[in-house]
């Protein structure tokens, strides 16, 4: 697992991996002995990879195995209770895993619902041979709908069910923050100047006994790095005032205070939270002996403390700080510091799954704002509402809010604030087929990420306005976008999201006819599955290699990777890729005149989709084969 | 602050101590008699009083939905029996029937008798009826009959073990064995008896005027899969309406476990099922009825050592924020307490922990499908099933509410129905959306 994610992807699973819900999932592998059912439910397969990874890691510090038994295809899932029933009682399994992932969107939903469908019925008799068989717990990894479909079909399994683990709403469905609560807004006019402070500091190194005056230039220029959101610049310069502060022994118990803060938000703006907590600890433990416990300093660095710890998924940790803060501002009457903490664990009770409890803090927190003109606390009322409302579905209520929002950050000049009101409005304008309107906001979004230097928000940007573009007939522009969508993600790192990138590219260039160009892409496409180890990825690539390939009448090369995409197929043991693969092979065969190969493969693949019930395949796979006769 | 080593082995004890899935036996410390609250009818009292008074033989049937501690409550019976002078035979009807088949008369005959031969080896291997089991005795009996049997060529050693499995788990094999001895039911009752008859003979020689109690437990999973569920659910119901008396043992107290639907497709016959523990009154308001409540809460102390419970939740008054919720279900219960312990980083808990395992067992009852909804709703208006017929559908879909303790069965004087306390508001929601004119003009859409 790892420590330190630097990409978007990553740190979504950083975050999983870091939850409340997943610690929970590891205690249980810690207390539990012998037999017991858990169900763990993932928004998409990747997940449960990481899942089974962390999952297996665990075991292995107290010497246990962990027994994948995942089905390679819906046909194994149908049957999963023969392996299941086999298991090895004498050896020193930890967890037997059977995890099979589809969302509701996938091509194939319907394949594997009817397959979780028949392997738990199947599965259901066995209740208390599987009680007898597995030593150890049997967990069922699915996207969320498989739980109805476990509760209904088998029935006497679910009665003696440990557990159930939604991993899904540890992450956002679409792009909106945590509200951060900062020194001073981005973009601040009265932000020191880095290069300035740093010279100034130049003057004093080497000079002893201005050791601690040295520490603070670096530390106010580190403060000018952060408002430029050059975050590593102003890690290095705090660092190296904390070194000088510490090593100095100094009783300047505020500049410590002020340089464990600005390293903290530097940090995690290089979205390094894990480090980012010692930090931040430090600055409230600071705090709290200068000022007290219910000063406004202690209440924000409290604050910042218990936002980083929610960011790491440290949810009930965070809550507990939240409510103390809560407590503390009450008693002070500070109600800016109350207004940050509803506002905060509205944010907890929305990834706890509780959104109308969440509503009703976000409400009292806009209540106050109001109450005292609080703009920035106002506009990040409106922001975190509106995602919840997106989020419920109730996407009228939630444009009105992010149109708020807007008008709240341009007066306030907030232009993270109002890119991310943009992107949200643009967001729910899609998803109502208004694509004009939205790509209109999409253009003043990217205009806002350019300038305050997102690349997060300029990644999705590009994505979204190409997927627009691409269904207008416009795929030379998307692909304009694709492209500098590719050159961020090598930047960012993020090699999941440049081999989706890549993928989004060829189908541009499919759409332009430039082929060549298709092919070497895919070409990299399938480099870079290797290099992840993407085998479905690589199925993919070289299937729609042998696409291109046959549209540029090289058909010898197309039959060669139809050969290599085959022989994936039947190691993943996917049946129903099996049978489009067969079924692009024929024309192939066709063009190359060989007919009885051409016949050959259109009859497996119309076996194999009658096999796998899927009609319209089938009929389209005969139809085929009947022009097939009448031109032969 | 954070947990100690010695909180980690506190939790993991109380954790394991909470298992919701393990069956208590007899004597076990964390047994709490909830049939002893007053005015709360004892099944088990129920069932030995049957058998009891009947001197000779009886018959004994006894259900409970998914959960509801049938397990432990028949084990409790045998005890109570064992320790008032009877032989108690027990029998695990799963390892003879497969439970995703149709099952007929013949089957049951031959298996009971199969089943109860075994149980009697295993108690005392020196009392035998005659000088060969009744797998044996029944192998002979086909071997003897004109039915070439294909399916079976076996060596004498292997025979019986071949035979239990055929009947088991070979389909066409059973059909046959169903097929000939639809035309012979007459002669295999009568030589099932006789076999009964036997045993008891051969007991009594050595064990002057014991009763003999048999219990076959588990015969009501049989419930068939997604393929057949209402052709082995017709199966069974129609075992019971036109075979019932052929279940009667001579000179055997047999005690059988049954599908809990039975009652509603056969209201007249007479079946033991266990209730939920009743928390509240079946009025309107729904008032605490405080010795379930307190009954649940002794069900939580007794997994406790001496302040245990006060070290997880700092007060032991907390322990109704799950007691309250479980629906008097033990296993819901014991879920909840999990959850929490899953969760803790500090002891006592925190009421976060709380919460968020209440919203964690909560989240597996739902989503709650539209039309399910409007049922429940009616149950928990009504206190009544709301049953609209005996269709195989109407009661397989109302049996699923019970099972997963959607809806709870509950007795004081008469039985009635409510929905579980976790499902209330959500229930409520989607009535009142359902009412709600919007929603009914999409309805046609």
């Amino acid at each position: 697992m790892k420590s330190d994610p630097t990409s978007r992807s990553e740190l979504r699973e950083f975050a999983l991996l870091r939850s409340d819900q997943w610690h929970a999932v590891l205690t249980h592998f810690d207390y539990n002995e012998g037999f017991s059912f858990g169900l763990i439910l993932v928004p998409e397969a990747a997940l449960a990879e990481q899942c089974r990874a962390a999952l297996s890691e665990h075991l292995a510090k107290s010497g246990k195995e962990l027994l994948d038994l995942s089905p390679p295809s819906a046909e194994a899932l149908r049957h999963i209770a023969n392996p299941l029933l086999s298991v090895d009682r004498n050896r020193n399994f930890g967890a037997v895993w059977v995890s099979a992932v589809v969302p509701t969107f996938h091509p194939e939903y319907e394949l594997w619902f009817a397959a979780w469908r028949e392997g738990f019925a199947r599965l259901n008799q066995y209740r208390n041979m599987l009680q007898r068989q597995i030593p150890c717990t049997l967990v069922f990894i699915g996207a969320a709908w498989v739980q109805a479909v476990v509760r209904t079909m088998a029935p006497d399994l679910w009665s003696v069910r440990s557990w159930v683990a939604p991993l899904v709403s540890a992450f956002p469905l679409h792009r909106s923050e945590r509200a951060k609560l900062e020194a001073g807004p981005v973009g601040s006019h009265d932000a020191p100047d880095p290069e300035f402070a740093l010279a100034e500091a130049n003057h004093l190194r080497g000079r002893a006994g201005q050791e601690v005056a040295l520490a603070r230039l670096l530390s106010r220029a580190g403060r000018g790095f952060l408002n430029r959101n050059e975050f590593e610049k102003a890690s290095e310069s705090f660092r190296e005032s904390l070194a000088l502060l510490i090593d100095a022994h100094t009783d300047e118990l505020a500049a410590l205070a002020d340089s464990y803060a600005g390293l903290a938000t530097a940090l995690e703006g290089l979205e390094r939270l894990e480090a980012a907590v010692q930090p931040r600890e430090e600055a409230l433990e600071l705090s709290r002996r200068l000022f007290g416990d219910t000063h406004e300093r202690t209440l924000t660095a409290m604050n910042k403390l218990a936002n980083t710890l929610a960011n790491l998924g440290r949810l009930e940790e965070a809550m507990v700080l939240y409510k103390t803060q809560e407590a503390l501002s009450f008693e002070s009457g500070n109600k800016l510091a109350l207004q940050w903490s509803y506002g905060n664990q509205g944010l907890v009770l929305r990834d706890w799954g509780r959104p109308e409890e969440a509503l009703e803090l976000l409400k009292k927190q806009m209540s106050i704002c109001l109450e005292l003109d609080h703009k920035e606390g106002l506009q990040r009322s409106y922001a975190n509402q509106a995602l919840l409302l997106q989020e419920s579905g109730r996407l009228e209520e939630a444009l009105d809010l992010l149109k708020k929002q807007e008008t709240l950050s341009l007066e306030l000049n907030d232009k993270s604030g109002l890119e991310r009101s943009y992107g949200n409005q643009a967001w729910v304008l899609k998803s109502w087929g208004r694509m004009e309107e939205a790509l209109n906001l999409l253009k003043k979004q990217e205009a806002l990420c350019v300038e305050i230097r997102d690349r997060h928000g300029l990644q999705w940007n590009y994505s979204t306005q190409a997927e627009i573009l691409r269904a207008w007939g416009r795929a030379e522009e998307g692909l304009g976008l694709l492209n500098k969508r590719e050159t961020l993600c090598l930047e960012l790192g993020d090699q999941d999201g440049l081999q989706w990138g890549y993928l989004g590219e060829v189908l541009c260039l499919q759409d332009l006819g430039r082929l060549d160009e298709a092919l070497a892409l895919l070409k990299k496409h399938e480099a870079l599955c290797l290099d992840l180890g993407l085998k479905d990825g690589l199925r993919r690539s070289y299937g729609s290699q042998a696409t291109t390939l046959r549209r540029l009448g090289r058909l010898e090369e197309a039959v060669s990777l139809r050969q290599k995409e085959e022989a994936l197929c039947l190691d993943l043991g996917d049946r129903a890729s099996l049978a489009l693969c067969y079924w692009n092979w024929a024309p192939v065969s066709e063009e190359q005149g060989d007919h009885d190969t051409a016949r050959q493969k259109l009859q497996t693949a119309m076996g194999i989709f009658a096999e796998l019930n899927m009609p319209e395949q089938r009929e389209a796979v005969q139809a085929a084969l009947d022009r097939l006769k009448t031109h032969t | 602050m954070a947990l100690t080593l010695d909180d980690r082995a506190f939790l993991k004890q109380v954790y394991l101590n909470m298992d919701p899935n393990k069956a208590l036996k007899p004597g076990d410390a964390f047994y709490e008699p909830i049939y002893d609250i007053h005015g709360c009818t004892d099944p088990v009292q129920l069932l030995y009083s049957g058998i009891d008074f009947s001197e000779t033989e009886s018959r004994q049937l006894f259900s409970g939905f998914r959960g509801s501690g049938k397990t432990t409550e028949l084990l409790r019976l045998k005890k109570k029996l064992e320790d008032n002078g009877y032989l108690v035979l027990y029998s695990d009807a799963l390892e003879y029937i497969n439970p995703a088949e149709m099952i007929d008369i013949s089957d049951l005959l031959i298996v009971l008798a199969g089943a109860f031969s075994d149980a009697l080896e295993k108690v005392d291997p020196n009392i035998r009826a005659t000088h060969e089991s009744y797998w044996t005795r029944f192998l002979n009996y086909l071997n003897t009959t004109s039915v070439t049997m294909d399916e079976i060529k076996l060596t004498p050693v292997k025979d019986v073990v071949e035979l239990k499995f055929a009947l088991k788990d070979t389909p066409s094999f059973r059909q046959k064995v169903q097929l000939m001895m639809s035309n012979r039911l007459y002669e295999l009752e009568a030589q099932v008896r006789k076999f009964f008859e036997d045993s008891v003979k051969a007991i009594r020689s050595q064990r002057p005027n014991q009763k003999i109690v048999f219990i076959f437990d588990q015969l009501e999973q049989i419930r068939g899969s997604l393929f057949n569920e209402r052709e082995v659910i017709s199966s069974v119901e129609r075992l019971f309406r036109l075979h019932l008396d052929r279940l009667n043992l001579p000179y055997i107290h047999a005690v059988y476990t049954v599908p809990p639907w039975l009652k509603f497709v056969y209201p007249t016959v007479d079946v033991v099922i266990l209730h939920t523990v009743r928390q509240w009154c079946n009025d309107p308001q729904r008032n605490h009825h405080e010795p379930g409540n307190a009954c649940l809460s002794q069900v939580v102390n007794r997994r406790f050592e001496a302040g245990g419970l006060q070290r997880l939740l700092g007060s032991k008054d907390r322990t109704t924020q799950f007691t309250f919720l479980c629906g008097g279900h033990f296993r819901d219960l014991l879920r909840l307490f999990r959850g929490a312990i899953q969760r803790a980083q500090t002891l006592p808990i925190t009421d976060e922990v709380i919460h968020a395992s209440i919203v964690d067992v909560r989240s597996t009852f739902l989503p709650i499908a539209h039309d399910d909804a409007l049922w429940l709703g009616k149950i928990a208006e009504s206190r009544a099933s709301g049953l609209p017929d005996t269709s195989p559908d109407s009661v397989s879909r109302f049996t699923r509410f019970l099972d997963t303790h959607f809806v709870l069965y509950l007795r004081n004087g008469e039985e009635w129905y409510d929905i579980h306390p976790l499902i209330r508001d959500e229930v409520e929601r989607i009535v009142k959306s359902n009412a709600s004119p919007q929603l009914a003009l999409q309805m046609p859409l």
